[in-house]
């Protein structure tokens, strides 16, 4: 299967009151296209920090990130926005709408193509995730698995081959709940890969593949799709996953 | 989307956070045009109507009394004068003392005095828009003479008591009815003290009585008492004075007269140019705050922008294309502002008589350069102001930007 983002040897570590802590260590990650990838953990394990070095948000101190072949090592702060802009879409647990705009002109704000077709592309996007009539509502006139869909909306807006989620779930109600994930079902069946970073077990149930990130920045993975049992990747900082 | 558009809805969107800064610019701005449009307006006045006028282009010719060699002032002098070289005209004066029987103001004498074209005294009020030349039986009186305002006395008709000479020791009076028709600025004193602009028939009739002559005998034997020699151009002014010297004249040029502004206008000038660096403070101290606040209150739109793709310099890009937004809109409404404070101002400077004569019927703004480079300025130092603390939001990391969210 082929990928669309490797992560090789990934660590990252921060001094805390003047001791060291390894946040994650030695881990190693693929996302394929057209499968919804979770990863999960507990709280404080590094998934969010492992996340944000996905995304091309946070430079790790070891390891590499490939985005459909293209190591991102060393590129300019530039650069990087530009692949996040055009190859990567965001959702994050806190929907991250600008709460002076529109759903529509959220949806429009990373939007990189033409001008006269931006609007109409916002505008679809938004029926898709079932939210047409709800283009000129700002942030706090929508509920919070609306937010979401807006947000998703935005992340979709560029057409990015890989989604990036943090704990898209984490504030939404169980019906909502369901409507993104089947909106996560339909990306990865459009050929696009998703990556979802959750604590909860029903997301990580709906994924094709789950990464389980251990306490100590262990990592181990269990592909369903191909009925592979718990592969284990790195290492952990108590030596044990 | 283009950061231009996305900065025009977040002022839309924002407006009420940068109203403060809108006000404050828009204000500062329209005090400062206000001040500057009415000082250049004023300095314009002075120099249309002096700097660059006949008067900086005058000799003036009295009377040669006492010289029995040098012929009196008359209509044969005055073609003779017109012949020097470069001499564009020649305009006469006759001055006469002029009794005022029932002037209810108290100013009982003021003298009569013909209306010259090259020295045209400054009207601060009139019955009609075109005062000169005056009709026949008309007067224009100073609006002020020793202390008494004259301004009420506008569309009055008084009675002059001319003097009239009947024989050595001898006289008797001739009594005029005049209409006042209008008021110049006192401060104008070309002619001397209490003079009152009459046409020129009445002013001869009255000259004659006095003389005991009749008008055309006044005329081709006593004269006018005083020449206007007019120059092509200010620098002939010299060749001609000499000219008419030569002649035996006394003559002497016009080249000083009023090239200060009075000092209300000097010290409005001076204002319209202490606000301009005022508001230039004001902008970039307002930019530079507001700015700044804004940033750290909008840190995690700034990392939502930058974790959706927009680039650092995008990002402060947009911040200050906001500020640079705000700053048109501060311009234009200090414009419309100065508009209405400069008539307001010019208006009240209009009732101050001494004043009246410098500032124009007309709304006292700058010319159109000046007000085009003060607003794209004030657009600039606003901009200007943002650029630093944009530039710090546009610099924080995505994830530190986005951490309260």
């Amino acid at each position: 299967m082929s990928t669309l983002l490797t992560a090789s040897g990934i660590g990252k570590s921060y001094t805390l009151r003047g001791q060291r802590v390894d946040v994650l260590k030695d881990i190693d990650l693929a996302v394929a296209p057209g499968c919804v990838t979770a990863l999960v953990g507990h709280s404080g394990s590094g998934k969010s920090t492992l996340m944000h070095i996905l995304g091309l948000l946070t430079k790790p101190d070891t390891g590499r990130v490939e985005l459909e072949g293209r190591d991102t090592h060393g590129l300019s702060d530039s650069a990087l926005a530009e692949l996040r802009r055009r190859r990567l879409g965001f959702v994050f647990q806190s929907y991250n709408l600008l709460p002076q705009h529109s759903a529509l002109r959220n949806v429009l704000l990373p939007y990189t193509g033409r001008r006269r077709e931006a609007e109409a592309r916002a505008r679809g996007l938004l029926e898709r995730v079932g939210l047409g009539d709800r283009c000129e509502h700002r942030p706090n006139e929508l509920s919070g698995g609306e937010q979401q869909r807006v947000a998703l909306a935005r992340a979709l807006v560029n057409d990015p081959p890989l989604l990036l989620a943090d704990e898209p779930t984490g504030n939404l109600d169980t019906e909502s709940e369901a409507l993104l994930l089947g909106l996560f079902r339909e990306m990865a069946d459009d050929g696009r890969g998703v990556l979802v970073v959750t604590h909860n077990q029903a997301v990580a149930d709906a994924a094709d593949v789950v990464h389980q990130l251990g306490r100590g920045a262990g990592l181990s993975a269990q592909d369903k799709t191909h009925g592979r049992s718990w592969a284990r990747t790195g290492g952990s900082r108590e030596g044990e996953l | 989307m283009n950061l231009f558009q996305v900065a025009w809805w977040n002022v839309r969107a924002l407006r009420s956070r940068l109203l403060g800064l809108v006000a404050m610019v828009a204000v500062a701005g329209a005090v400062c045009l206000s001040a500057i449009g009415i000082a250049s307006n004023a300095q314009g006045t002075t120099t249309s109507q002096v700097g660059e006028s006949t008067a900086n282009r005058s000799v003036t010719v009295d009377s040669p009394e006492g010289r029995p060699d040098t012929a009196q002032l008359t209509d044969a002098t005055e073609k003779r004068l017109a012949k020097i070289a470069h001499v564009e005209s020649v305009q006469h004066r006759l001055q006469v003392s002029m009794p005022v029987r029932d002037n209810p103001e108290g100013a009982d004498l003021l003298y009569a005095t013909t209306y010259r074209k090259a020295l045209a005294p400054p009207v601060v009020k009139s019955v009609r828009k075109q005062l000169f030349p005056l009709h026949r039986g008309e007067v224009v009186f100073p609006a002020s003479t020793h202390g008494v305002d004259l301004s009420s006395m506008v569309g009055r008709t008084v009675t002059v008591d001319a003097h009239r000479y009947v024989r050595p020791g001898v006289g008797d009076t001739v009594s005029d009815r005049v209409k006042v028709v209008g008021l110049y600025d006192p401060s104008w004193q070309f002619d001397g003290p209490d003079t009152a602009y009459a046409d020129d028939a009445t002013v001869v009739k009255w000259a004659a009585a006095a003389a005991g002559k009749t008008t055309d005998d006044y005329l081709r034997t006593s004269g006018w008492d005083q020449l206007t020699v007019v120059a092509d151009s200010a620098a002939h002014v010299p060749g001609v004075l000499k000219a008419v010297q030569r002649m035996n004249y006394p003559a002497n040029s016009l080249q000083q007269q009023l090239q200060a502004l009075p000092g209300v206008l000097q010290l409005v000038s001076l204002t319209g140019n202490v606000l301009l660096g005022v508001l230039g403070v004001l902008a970039f101290v307002g930019a530079v705050t507001v700015t700044g606040a804004l940033g750290r209150q909008r840190a995690q739109e700034v990392g939502i922008l930058k974790a959706v793709g927009f680039r650092s310099r995008s990002v402060m890009g947009m911040l200050v294309a906001e500020m640079a937004i705000a700053g048109v809109v501060a311009a234009a409404l200090g414009v419309v502002l100065a508009v209405g404070a400069s008539s307001a101002a010019a208006a009240g400077l209009r009732r101050i008589s001494d004043i009246a004569p410098y500032v124009r019927d007309t709304v006292p703004l700058p010319g159109t350069l000046t007000l085009i480079s003060l607003s794209v300025a004030t657009v600039v130092v606003v901009a200007a102001g943002a650029v630093l603390p944009a530039r710090r939001a546009a610099r924080m990391s995505p994830t530190e930007a986005m951490k309260d969210w």
